[in-house]
């Protein structure tokens, strides 16, 4: 899976996040992920990172053994 | 799922107030996340049993969609899931971790 078509897809469903990808291997199947939203807010961890795991969840089933999520909330 | 995978990931939770799903051992894990997890877990000097899902097929799906969750390892509170290897660290480093395994 392409990086950008990852960044796209998050962005598909969360149109005010920055989303930044990086490859923790050189391998391009482990994947750091970074994305700020405003929607986190009011959100546990959990759901937090719930909304990106069902968002990339077709993607992770095959093309990527391991995705290192962090999610900042995104202050106006 | 099978009623029956089910039922006994729900005892295995059961049995631990801390449970961990996890490739491999505490003493000897299969993969760094987990091994991570395991390693936080005795740095706050938390008691916790673990099942290693690299053992038995059925429960490592039935637990993926137990929680609706895909990855391992998944740590669990009181029969609910925390999170896993980014959550826990994560809440290790702003102490809510410590917090909630104390209550």
């Amino acid at each position: 899976m392409e990086f950008e078509k990852i960044k796209k897809l998050i962005i598909e469903k969360m149109p005010d996040a920055e989303v930044e990808v990086s490859d923790l291997t050189g391998t391009k199947d482990h994947l750091g992920l970074l994305v700020t939203s405003a929607e986190f807010k009011g959100k546990g961890l959990l759901a937090q990172h719930r909304m990106i795991m069902d968002i990339l969840k077709d993607g992770l089933k095959n093309e990527i053994h391991a995705v290192q999520i962090k999610t900042k909330i995104k202050e106006n | 799922m099978e009623e029956k995978t089910f039922e006994t990931i729900k005892n295995l939770i059961s049995t631990s107030r801390v449970f961990l799903f996890m490739k491999g051992s505490p003493e000897m894990p299969q993969c760094g996340f987990s091994a991570n997890v395991c390693a936080i877990l005795k740095a706050t000097g938390t008691e916790f049993k673990s099942f290693d899902i690299l053992s038995d097929p059925e429960i490592r799906q039935g637990v993926k969609d137990f929680s609706n969750w895909p990855t391992f390892p998944q740590l669990y509170l009181n029969g609910e899931l925390v999170g896993g290897s980014d959550i826990i660290s994560e809440m290790y480093n702003t102490g809510e971790l410590q917090e909630i395994l104390k209550s």
